[in-house]
């Protein structure tokens, strides 16, 4: 009855339908986490028309806005351009929702940039490279683009710095590797692996006053050169590191976790993903460590954080966003609400508000509409603030040969109740103590 | 039963090691005497579990099923979603009004993403639920796909498991995010002191479900009239079914338990690791490990053996922690598969293959003469490609950089694969070494691109020479597993660690290609077409090494050497008996596709300047084989179809700017199509087309009383094409 033509016929329909179907009804929110959203969005007014409950301020937020902090229409558009690595498996899709919401937000109660509406310039990439060299040749093709902030995730996301460098594209990245600091043009908002380094152990001396510590790096290679970083670093801090051991990827660490020593002060993980933290955190729980417990931001996703397992350990994030008592929460939570849909706030999410943010105050100081890749290169070269939502102070270039390092202080969250919490605050780094690193 | 004996020396001989390494452990420490097994029951539990469900679904259908560990993820997703919220997922569906929609911008149907059952449901009917869900999955997989597909190649059913990875591993990320999740353990979790260790008790309730699951499989198929019905049509289903068994029911009944199990586990595990979307696939490789000590036939074997490597990994762990003088050689991780391609190797033996009532083939190596119009036609495509990679918009340039490539990658997969019937599951793996290498000989070494380039390339070649010795025993289904072994095992051992084919820090750098003072990177200099990146300079420079690789593979399918490759393919016992050297043909076949890989490999380091490991990785070697696959991997004109496919490829790009941006559907819909094409095409895009094309040619010839048209084969010469 069924013939094979049928069912060619029935799967030609089929696949046609699908296609077609991606582009059509199948609305923004079906992608989790807010994943696809329009690539370029455009000035607010468009906006308001085609998502008025997402672009719209409350009447209550309009009020508290300044009366003059409006987007003239008139005035040209200042393009903000973001990659985002969201588009397969290995991703951050709270990065696009965080710029989006940010820009929404800087149009509909700010000013934009100077009057100018903020066009948000959007270039998905996946996990292949081919994906981000890609946005790269993009947004260095585009002479509109003056500043990109870069989100692609370790790995990915160093080579496109450097790619944007080489172009000469004013970049604002996430640091994960030492060659991030280094790249000209390119502005780490983020203390990156070599910070996280030092902020765990200043933490482990002065605020927990730890003395000896057992550490647990992700065996994988984008993470296996930090040991010896971290012992060093540890060393400067006087902390001794007594063990170094690298964690696979299997899915029960018990056995690599129960080979550390269990007397010792404090436990550090630096780990590659959630998956591996929560198995980690599983392990720490059998094998009974009553000692110090910290890792690194991947280990602080919201999922993990909820879930309870992590509830005691510490760690340094990048912004305030997901907490809940730090520094300018209650505004970008307000913003989030706001502006944010069901966006996931843990993650990259603070980092990139941040940065948008950042970006933002780049551009305007910049001359807005005026701006371009050489004036903005101009500004970051001496660029501070203290007002970066979410952030600690900014300062650029970073000190000595880290010229790229202007973000230096994280801030150390501690999870309580499943809820992330910042008793500490920021805490100063000094990357000059990181030179001796440079010498090999 | 001699087979099983032989698979159960296999068990003992693992045993064995474990034991060695046990012993000296616990010389090293014998306060940890007992910690390897009982740290390793989580793990082997898990890589056990998968592997029962890879055995059930290998009995029914003759597939190794890539996409399992993906059915595990989507089940365990859908229960964590019922568990939290009460929501069941949606899958992205079709929606026939969609263009109309798009048109008049308006909404007709309100594609629901999630329904919801209530405000998170309790573990009975969330269980019920995600199993039921399994169930449906395995249906489907064995009545849309792998029923369809009984028949056919190897290959076939290769390239339709892993479109059902992708698949579900992007509608997994599309409806729930790419971010870990922490489930709550259906069992008791609290740590318990058992031999002096303190281990958390849901160890022990895996390990016992593992034991269960085994027994009550081992059971059903030894003692049940379904079970032996089932290993009855496995050996004869032309005999079965005159028996009066329904062979048909048999195999989607096993494909029903292969979901459920998998589903099952994932539920009960992913609250020991953690749940991410593609957690289960990565886990699945050390599972197919397990299998393959079974011969994808005996669970007992599987699941001892699974139980054995996550043993074997917490003694080496121990091992290579306490002795810091081995060297770090990533040996812990290559091992099993070491492991298993050395034991299938020495046994000769292949894995169990269906008795199939007939055999499917492979496609045909379509041979157009060389005439007048072909070579215009030839011309115009290279006139075109030349003009687009040079003079088009910046982004056209890039993808066509990206197409050229994957039309080697595809090149050397249409020599092993298309002409001689061998599946590489590792061509990456190969490139990873060529291009690893490149970096070293020219970056770091200093030698020029006349030297660094082609040496790269004879390290690639030699790479996979080795690996292929293999191929002059086995074939089919064995040898996919032996080259994915193979191609894990460079992995391991040389991507991820410093060396000469690894990186040089956390990644490896290589400089422009540079000849005769010249230099030819996507940044370089050009005085055709416009200045912005990727320049013309790389792209023409990829075009050569393009353009002379598919007249290569040309020349290669009319030569004598092509006719004894599809010799092979179609026979090798009759190619053996008309004087064809099987052995040697096999060989040649393999270090002419390594050096495609190796060519593909080296122009992927120049395009990215920088690069890791993960690119060249086991995934990426599916990919490449899923892609060559949908393109026609038995044609050149296939492998350029199939570079058009590849990742930022000019298909893609095209498709995004000029008809519909798929965006984060780009996998969901590319696994779908994989499927499709496996199932109900599988002459692939190239064949369809080509058909359609001379259909319409000789229609318009018969018009006009001519004969058909020259290169459509008969099909009595598509039958002697294999």
């Amino acid at each position: 009855m069924f013939t094979s033509r049928f069912w060619r016929v029935l799967a030609m329909m089929f696949a046609l339908s699908l296609v077609a179907a991606s582009c059509g009804s199948d609305s923004e929110t079906d992608v989790a986490d807010d994943g696809e959203t329009a690539a370029t969005t455009a000035a607010p007014e468009a906006e308001a028309d085609d998502e008025p409950a997402d672009t719209e301020a409350p009447e209550e937020e309009a009020e508290g806005s300044e009366e003059d902090a409006m987007v003239d229409e008139d005035l040209a558009p200042v393009k903000i351009a973001l990659i985002a690595q969201d588009e397969e498996l290995y991703s951050a899709p709270e990065v696009r929702s965080a710029v989006q919401a940010y820009v929404d937000y800087a149009n509909a109660e700010l000013d934009g940039i100077n009057g100018h509406p903020i066009e948000l310039d959007v270039c998905g990439a996946g996990d292949s490279p081919e994906s981000h060299v890609a946005c790269v040749q993009q947004f260095a093709n585009d002479d509109s683009v003056s500043l990109v902030i870069n989100g692609g995730l370790p790995g990915l996301g160093t080579a496109s710095s450097e790619g944007l460098s080489n172009e000469g594209v004013p970049t604002i990245t996430l640091g994960n590797d030492f060659p991030d600091y280094f790249f000209p043009g390119v502005a780490v908002n983020d203390p990156g692996l070599p910070g996280l380094a030092q902020v765990f152990f200043v933490h482990a001396s002065q605020n927990l006053g730890l003395t000896e510590m057992s550490v647990f790096v992700a065996d994988d290679p984008a993470y296996l050169p930090f040991i010896p970083v971290l012992e060093a670093i540890a060393e400067a801090n006087g902390i001794t590191v007594s063990e170094s051991i690298p964690l696979g990827f299997e899915p029960d660490l018990t056995g690599p976790v129960s080979a550390a020593n269990l007397d010792t002060e404090g436990w550090l993980f630096v780990l590659a993903d959630g998956a591996q933290c929560s198995a980690a955190a599983s392990a720490v729980a059998t094998v009974g460590f009553e000692g110090q417990l910290l890792g690194n931001d991947l280990c602080l996703g919201e999922e993990l954080v909820s879930s309870g397992d992590i509830d005691g350990w510490s760690g340094a994030i990048v912004s305030a966003m997901p907490t809940t008592d730090g520094e300018d929460a209650d505004e970008i939570a307000r913003i989030v609400e706001t502006y944010g849909g069901d966006m996931q706030t843990a993650g990259l999410a603070g980092w990139a508000f941040g940065s948008a943010d950042m970006a933002r105050d780049i551009l305007s100081q910049a001359g807005a509409g005026e701006a371009d890749r050489a004036s903005v290169l101009g500004v970051m070269e001496t660029y501070s603030s203290s007002d970066i939502l979410g952030l600690p102070p900014i300062s650029c270039p970073g000190p000595g040969a880290w010229a790229g390092a202007c973000n230096m202080a994280p801030l150390m969250a501690t999870v309580e109740n499943g809820a992330l919490t910042a008793p500490n605050g920021f805490v100063q780094l000094d990357f000059t103590e990181l030179d001796f690193l440079l010498e090999g | 039963m001699t087979q099983r004996t032989r698979s159960e020396r296999i068990a003992i001989l693992i045993l064995g090691m474990v034991l060695v390494l046990w012993a000296i452990g616990a010389l090293i420490d014998s306060a940890v005497y007992f910690q390897p097994i009982l740290f390793g029951l989580g793990t082997g539990a898990i890589i056990a579990s998968l592997a029962l469900g890879l055995v059930v679904a290998y009995r029914a259908s003759g597939v190794i099923n890539f996409g399992h560990g993906a059915i595990a993820t989507y089940v365990a997703y859908v229960y964590v979603s019922l568990r939290d919220d009460g929501q069941y997922p949606i899958p992205p569906l079709p929606n026939p009004v969609a263009p109309i929609e798009g048109i008049f911008g308006i909404e007709i149907v309100d594609v629901p993403t999630f329904i919801s059952l209530g405000d998170g449901l309790g573990k009975p009917a969330a269980l019920t639920v995600a199993l039921l869900t399994a169930a449906v999955l395995g249906l489907v997989a064995h009545y849309l796909i792998f029923r369809p597909l009984r028949y056919a190649p190897v290959l076939a059913k290769v390239v339709a498991s892993v479109g059902i990875m992708l698949f579900l591993q992007a509608a997994v990320v599309l409806r729930f995010g790419a971010r870990a999740k922490s489930p709550d353990s259906l069992f008791p979790s609290d740590p318990v002191e058992f031999l002096g260790v303190r281990v958390n008790e849901d160890r022990f309730w895996l390990l016992g479900t593992v034991v269960l699951c085994t027994l009550v499989l081992w059971a059903l198929f030894r003692f049940t009239k379904f079970g032996i019905a089932t290993r009855a049509a496995a050996e004869n289903e032309r005999f079965t079914t005159l028996l009066g068994f329904n062979a048909d029911v048999q195999a989607g009944v096993s494909w029903v338990v292969a979901s459920m199990l998998a589903g099952l586990m994932g539920i009960l595990v992913s609250p020991v690791t953690g749940l991410t979307p593609n957690l289960f696939s990565v886990l699945l490789i050390s599972s197919l490990a397990a299998a393959l000590m079974g011969k994808m036939s005996s669970f007992v074997v599987a699941a001892v053996s699974g139980m054995m490597l996550g043993i074997l990994d917490q003694q080496l762990f121990r091992v290579e922690l306490e002795w810091d003088w081995l060297p770090d050689i990533g040996l812990r991780r290559a091992l099993p598969f070491l492991a298993v391609a050395l034991a299938m190797v020495i046994r000769g033996e292949a894995l169990p293959s269906r008795g199939a009532v007939t055999a499917g083939r492979l496609p045909a190596a379509f041979a157009p003469k060389i005439t007048r119009w072909r070579v215009t036609g030839y011309a115009l495509l290279v006139t075109v490609s030349f003009v687009l990679s040079v003079f088009a918009p910046f982004q056209y340039r890039g993808a066509m950089v990206n197409s050229m490539i994957g039309v080697i990658f595809a090149l050397s997969l249409v020599v092993v694969t298309g002409y001689v019937g061998q599946i590489s599951l590792m061509q990456m793996a190969l490139a990873g070494v060529a291009a690893f290498g490149v970096g070293s000989f020219g970056t770091e070494a200093g030698l020029p691109m006349l030297i660094a380039m082609p040496l790269a390339i004879v390290c690639g070649i030699g790479f996979g020479m080795i690996a292929a010795l293999p191929s002059l025993r086995t074939r089919g289904a064995s040898l996919a597993v032996i080259t994915l072994a193979s191609g894990l095992a460079i992995e391991e051992i040389f991507f991820q660690r410093p060396g000469w084919f690894g990186l040089e820090k956390s990644s490896k750098s290589s400089d422009p290609p540079q000849l005769f003072g010249l230099e030819f990177g996507p940044s370089s200099d050009f005085f055709l077409g416009d200045d912005k990146i990727p320049s013309g300079a790389f792209g023409v420079f990829v075009l050569l090494m393009t353009v002379l690789s598919c007249v290569g593979v040309m020349r290669l399918r009319r030569s004598r050497l092509g006719e004894q490759m599809l010799a092979v393919r179609a026979n090798e016992r009759a190619a053996a008996a008309a004087g064809v050297n099987v052995a040697a043909i096999k060989l040649t076949a393999f270090g002419i596709a390594s050096m495609f890989a190796a060519l593909g490999g080296v122009l992927t380091a120049y395009k990215l300047g920088t690069y890791g490991g993960a690119i060249f990785g086991i995934f990426a070697s599916l990919t490449v084989l899923a892609f060559a696959y949908l393109g026609g991997i038995s044609t050149v004109g296939g492998a350029i179809t199939a570079g058009t496919l590849f990742a930022e490829g000019i298909g893609v790009v095209f498709t995004n700017e000029f008809l519909i941006d798929v965006g984060p559907y780009t996998a969901y819909v590319a696994g779908f199509f994989l499927v499709a094409t496996a199932v109900y095409n599988n002459e692939g895009i190239d064949g369809f087309q080509r058909k359609q094309f001379h259909g319409v040619v000789n229609w318009f010839r018969a018009r006009r009383g001519l004969g058909p048209l020259d290169g459509v084969l008969s099909p009595a010469a598509e039958v002697a094409n294999g």
